[in-house]
C-alpha cells in the first residue's frame, strides 16, 4: 500500500538536521548566482513564450474581423487594420511588438481600449491573494495530514486515509468547487459563492483552488515522513527514549517539510493554472477571469500582457524558493556552494 | 522528552502564517465585511424575508435593490466600444439614442420626438423631446447630438468604435439645425436609419470632453433612469436618478455581476445572493420553476437556420430540393426536445418582435413523405451528400440542433455531414471572401439574424445576389430587395417587405429551424422584467 505515498521525490533528506555551518558570505554569492541564473532563465522564457504566442495568437483569427463582424466591408477592414497596425506585414507587427514589450507597453486592450498591462496589474493582488490562501493551505493540511499519514502507514485507517487521498487526485477542482458551492452556499446559505467581500468569500474558492493540488502534496509529505523514519538518526532517537512526537517534529518533520515546500514552489505555476477555473466559477475578479474574458474576445493585448506578468509571478516564486530550500536544508547549501 | 514544544511551536507557526496570509487578503477585505452582511440581509434570494431594519408598519416599503448575475460583462462603460448584449442590457439604463426598438421591432420616439425625410430620401430631420438633461446637469440638446455623432463618425472613431458605429456608417454628416432640430444626411437612401442609429447613445458633450474616451469609460454619465455610482470589469453599480426624463424606476439600486460559469450562475441565484440570473441552461428550468423561481424568455430576433450553397449549381440549386429540405426536418418537435420549449417559433423568417412578422406566414409542416416525392422528382430520388460547417455553441443546444436536423434529412436519404469551424479563424474570413477566402463545403450555419435593426430586411442584404462573396442568388427576390430598401413609405414598405417574405418562403434559400432566444431566471419577488432588443430596461421592474 506504500504505493500511494507519492515517491517522485523532490525532497532531499537522507540525514538529519545535523550540521548547522552558519549562514554566511558563501551563502550570499550563492543567493546572488542562483537569483541571476533565473533571471536568464526568465528573459528567455518570457521572450519564446511571448514569440510564440504571438503567432499562434494571429494564427486563430484576425481581430479587425471579430471587431467589425459579418458587416464587414473592405474600406472597414482596412480602417481598423490601419488603425490597429494590423495591415504591417507580421514579421514588422513582431519587432514592433517586441520593443514596446521591453518598455513593458503591451498596447490597449481591444475590447475596453484600457492599459492592457495596468489591467493584468489591477487584477493581480486578487489573484495572488488567493494563491496565497491556497498555499497556506496545502502546507498546513499537508503537514497535518501528510505526517499523520506517514507516520505509521501500515496502519488501516491510514492506508485507507492514503487511498482517500490517492482517489481525491482524480477528481476535478472544478467538481469540487460545484459540489462545495452546492452546499455552503445553496443549501446551508453559510458562505458567499461570488465575489470578493471579506474574509469569509475566501473559504471556498481557498479550498477549491486548494484541492488542485492537495492530494499530490499530502501524497509526499506522508512519503517523506515515511522515509525520514526509517533512517538511523531516528532509529538513534528512538533508542535514547525520545516520545513519539519529539521524533515526529524534532527530527522526522523538518525534513520531510522541506520537500514539501519545495513540491508547492515548482507547482505554483500549476496551482496558478487551477486559478483559471477557480476564479471562473466563483466570479473571483482575478487574472484568471480576466485572461479566459481575453482569449475568448482575442484580445492580443491583454493575453499576452497576462503571460508575461504570470511567468515573471511564477519564476519570482520559484527564485525565491530556491533561495529559502538551502537556507532550510545545509546540505544544499554545502553542496552548490 | 527535553523539547516537546517544537512541535506546537511548528504549528502556531503555520496557524500564524495562515491568519497574516489572510490579513494580507487586503484592507478592503475587511472594511467590506459589513457591508456584505448588509446586502445579503436586503437581496437575500427567493423567501423575502423582511430585513433586520424594516418594522410591520411599513408605510413606505424599502427602496429595493437588485443583483443581476452576468455571463459576460459590457466591454465598457464606453457605450459605443460594442454593441447588442452584453452591453445593452445595462447600457440602456443609463443612456438614450434619439430612438429605440419597440417590442414590435418598430423604431420607436426616444430622445427624438419625431422625425422626417426630405424628397431626396438622404436628409432626414429630428425633433429632439424638450427638457431633457444629463445626470451631470448638462443639457442634452441638438449640441450634444452634434458632437456625439462628430466623435463617433470621425475617421478615428469610425475604426475605434466599428462594433458600434458600422450599423450606421452610411451617415455622412449630423449638423444641429437649432437646439431641439437635428439634421443627419446619408450617403445612400437608407430607409433603416431610425433603427439603426437606436444603438448610438448621446453622450454629455463637455463631460466627455473633458474626460476624454478613457475617463468617460470609467464614470459614464446618460440621460437614462440610472446613474453610475461604480463601474468595474466584475461589478457595475447603477443608482436610481429621479431627473431623468423616462421617470423615476423603483428599484433604487442595480447591481450587475461578471458570473461567467453557468452552473455557478444558477447557484447564485439559488442560495440567494443574486435575484436574476441570465442564461440559465433550459434543463435547468424546470427545477428553477419548481423552486419558485420564473423564467423569462426573450427573443434574439434571429433564427437558426443552415444555409445552403447554391452558386455551385448541383442538388441544392433546385428549389424542389430545399422545399424538401424543409418538409424533411421536423421543427416543432426540435423546439419542444431540445429548447425545452422556449424557442418562441420555429420555421418562421421574421419572428415576433421584428419587423415584417406575421403569424399567418407560410411554415413548412414536417412532411417527409412529400419531401421524398419533391426529391424524386427534382431526381434525386436516392439522396445526395452536403457537407456542411458549422460553428458549434453559439446559442443553446445548436449543436443538438443540428445533429436532430442531420438524423431528419438522413431519413429522407439526404446524409449531412457537419464539420465544426472557428468562428473567427474560418467561418467569417469565408463569409466575407477574405483573402479569397470561400465555403468548401455546400453548407454552412448562418442565423436568420435582424439584430440590431430588428427588421426583416436585414439578413436579405447577405442572403442575396449583390453579397460580397455571394452563395446564393434569387434574381427574383433582387427586386423586391431593391424596393423594400428604398420604399420610404412605412406602409408601403411593408407591404413590399410582405412580398418579398412569402417569395422567400417559397423559394427557401437555407434550411430554417427554431428561433434563437435568450432564458432569464429570477426570483419570484421581481415583476415587469422585460428583454428586447437587448435592452433590459429597470424603468418599470419592480421588487416585493
Amino acid at each position: 500500500m506504500t504505493d500511494q505515498l507519492d515517491r517522485s521525490n523532490v525532497a532531499p533528506g537522507t540525514d538529519g538536521p545535523g550540521a548547522t555551518s552558519s549562514v554566511g558570505s558563501s551563502f550570499g554569492r550563492y543567493a546572488a548566482r542562483q537569483l541571476l541564473r533565473r533571471f536568464g532563465q526568465l528573459v528567455v522564457l518570457v521572450v519564446s513564450i511571448s514569440t510564440l504566442l504571438f503567432f499562434l495568437l494571429r494564427v486563430t483569427g484576425d481581430p479587425a474581423l471579430v471587431l467589425l463582424g459579418d458587416l464587414s466591408t473592405e474600406e472597414d477592414l482596412e480602417r481598423v487594420r490601419s488603425f490597429y497596425g494590423l495591415d504591417q506585414p507580421l514579421i514588422v507587427q513582431y519587432v514592433l511588438f517586441v520593443f514596446q514589450a521591453i518598455r513593458l507597453n503591451f498596447g490597449r486592450s481591444l475590447v475596453s481600449f484600457e492599459d492592457a498591462l495596468s489591467m493584468v496589474l489591477e487584477k493581480m493582488p486578487a489573484t495572488i491573494q488567493l494563491a496565497l490562501a491556497a498555499v497556506v493551505l496545502n502546507l498546513v493540511v499537508a503537514i497535518l495530514v501528510g505526517g499523520w499519514l506517514g507516520y505509521r502507514p501500515e496502519r488501516p485507517e491510514r492506508r485507507a486515509g492514503l487511498f482517500a487521498v490517492l482517489v481525491s487526485q482524480g477528481v476535478p477542482g472544478f467538481v469540487i468547487g460545484l459540489i462545495l458551492i452546492q452546499i455552503f452556499a445553496v443549501e446551508l446559505r453559510l458562505l458567499p459563492s461570488i465575489g470578493r467581500e471579506g474574509l469569509s468569500s475566501f473559504i471556498l474558492p481557498a479550498i477549491t483552488l486548494a484541492s488542485f493540488l492537495l492530494p499530490r502534496v499530502i501524497r509526499l509529505t506522508a512519503a517523506n515522513v515515511d522515509d525520514a523514519m526509517r533512517e538511523d538518526y531516528v532509529r538513534t532517537a528512538r533508542a535514547s527514549g525520545a516520545t513519539s512526537t519529539t521524533v515526529l517534529f524534532r527530527h522526522v518533520m523538518p525534513n520531510a517539510v522541506v520537500g514539501t515546500i519545495a513540491l508547492v514552489g515548482v507547482q505554483f505555476g500549476f496551482l496558478l493554472s487551477g486559478s483559471l477555473i477557480t476564479e471562473t466559477l466563483f466570479a473571483w475578479p482575478g487574472v484568471g477571469l480576466q485572461l479566459i474574458e481575453a482569449v475568448r474576445a482575442l484580445d492580443f493585448p491583454v493575453v499576452q500582457a497576462t503571460v508575461a506578468v504570470v511567468a515573471v509571478l511564477v519564476f519570482a516564486v520559484q527564485a525565491l524558493v530556491d533561495i529559502l530550500i538551502p537556507l532550510a536544508d545545509p546540505r544544499l547549501r554545502s553542496q552548490r556552494a | 522528552m527535553r523539547r516537546t514544544g517544537s512541535p506546537i511551536g511548528l504549528v502556531v507557526i503555520l496557524v500564524m502564517a495562515l491568519v497574516l496570509a489572510a490579513c494580507g487578503t487586503g484592507d478592503d477585505a475587511a472594511e467590506t465585511t459589513t457591508t456584505t452582511a448588509a446586502e445579503t440581509a436586503t437581496t437575500a434570494g427567493d423567501t423575502p424575508e423582511p430585513t433586520t431594519t424594516t418594522t410591520e408598519a411599513e408605510a413606505e416599503p424599502e427602496p429595493a435593490s437588485v443583483r443581476v448575475g452576468l455571463g459576460n460583462m459590457p466591454p465598457s462603460g464606453m457605450p459605443y466600444l460594442g454593441a447588442g448584449s452584453p452591453g445593452q442590457y445595462v447600457w440602456s439604463n443609463m443612456f438614450d439614442a434619439l430612438t429605440r426598438i419597440g417590442p414590435d421591432g418598430a423604431p420607436e420616439s426616444a430622445l427624438a420626438e419625431s422625425w422626417s425625410t426630405a424628397d431626396d430620401n438622404l436628409t432626414w430631420t429630428f425633433n429632439l423631446r424638450s427638457g431633457v438633461t444629463f445626470s451631470n446637469g448638462e443639457p442634452m440638446d441638438a449640441a450634444a447630438v452634434e458632437a456625439t455623432f462628430a466623435t463617433v463618425l470621425s475617421e478615428e472613431g469610425r475604426a475605434t468604435y466599428s462594433a458600434n458605429a458600422n450599423n450606421y456608417g452610411f451617415i455622412d454628416t449630423v449638423t444641429a439645425i437649432d437646439d431641439s432640430t437635428i439634421e443627419i444626411v446619408t450617403s445612400s437612401p437608407n430607409v433603416l436609419l431610425p433603427s439603426a442609429i437606436s444603438i448610438a447613445y448621446i453622450l454629455p458633450p463637455a463631460y466627455f470632453a473633458d474626460a476624454g474616451a478613457e475617463g468617460f469609460a470609467q464614470a459614464p454619465i446618460g440621460s437614462g433612469p440610472y446613474a453610475v455610482s461604480e463601474w468595474g470589469d466584475d461589478e457595475i453599480v447603477l443608482e436610481a436618478w429621479a431627473g431623468s426624463w423616462r421617470g423615476e424606476p423603483q428599484i433604487a439600486t442595480v447591481t450587475y455581476l461578471n458570473l461567467p460559469d453557468p452552473a455557478a450562475r444558477v447557484q447564485a441565484l439559488q442560495s440567494g445572493q443574486i435575484d436574476i440570473a441570465q442564461s440559465p441552461s433550459p434543463d435547468q428550468a424546470d427545477s428553477l420553476i419548481s423552486d419558485g423561481f420564473e423564467i423569462y424568455s426573450a427573443t434574439r430576433g434571429q433564427v437558426l437556420a443552415m444555409a445552403l450553397v447554391t452558386d455551385q449549381g448541383g442538388p441544392l440549386a433546385d428549389v424542389r430540393v430545399r422545399q424538401a429540405l424543409n418538409y424533411a426536418v421536423d421543427k416543432e418537435a426540435i423546439r419542444e426536445a431540445l429548447t425545452g420549449g422556449f424557442s418562441p417559433t420555429a420555421g418562421l423568417y421574421a419572428p415576433p418582435g421584428v419587423n415584417g412578422h406575421d403569424g399567418n406566414r407560410f411554415v413548412y409542416p414536417y412532411d417527409p413523405d412529400l419531401a421524398r416525392e419533391l426529391l424524386a422528382e427534382a431526381g434525386y430520388a436516392d439522396g445526395f451528400d452536403i457537407e456542411a460547417e458549422m460553428t458549434l455553441g453559439s446559442f443553446p443546444a445548436d449543436a443538438e440542433i443540428f445533429e436532430a436536423m442531420a438524423g431528419y434529412l438522413a431519413d429522407v436519404g439526404v446524409n449531412v455531414t457537419i464539420t465544426q469551424v472557428d468562428f473567427r479563424g474560418e467561418w467569417l474570413p469565408k463569409f466575407l471572401g477574405t483573402d479569397g477566402a470561400d465555403w468548401s463545403g455546400n453548407a454552412f450555419n448562418y442565423s436568420w439574424g435582424t439584430a440590431p435593426l430588428f427588421d426583416a430586411i436585414r439578413p436579405f442584404n447577405f442572403y442575396q445576389c449583390g453579397w460580397t462573396n455571394a452563395w446564393y442568388c434569387d434574381e427574383e427576390a433582387m427586386p423586391l430587395i431593391e424596393a423594400v430598401n428604398t420604399t420610404f413609405d412605412a406602409g408601403e414598405r411593408n407591404a413590399v417587405l410582405a412580398q418579398l417574405l412569402d417569395h422567400t418562403a417559397e423559394n427557401p434559400p437555407s434550411v430554417m429551424l427554431t428561433e434563437n432566444f435568450e432564458l432569464w431566471a429570477h426570483t419570484g419577488g421581481i415583476s415587469n422584467f422585460n428583454v428586447f432588443a437587448f435592452n433590459a430596461p429597470f424603468d418599470d421592474v419592480s421588487s416585493n
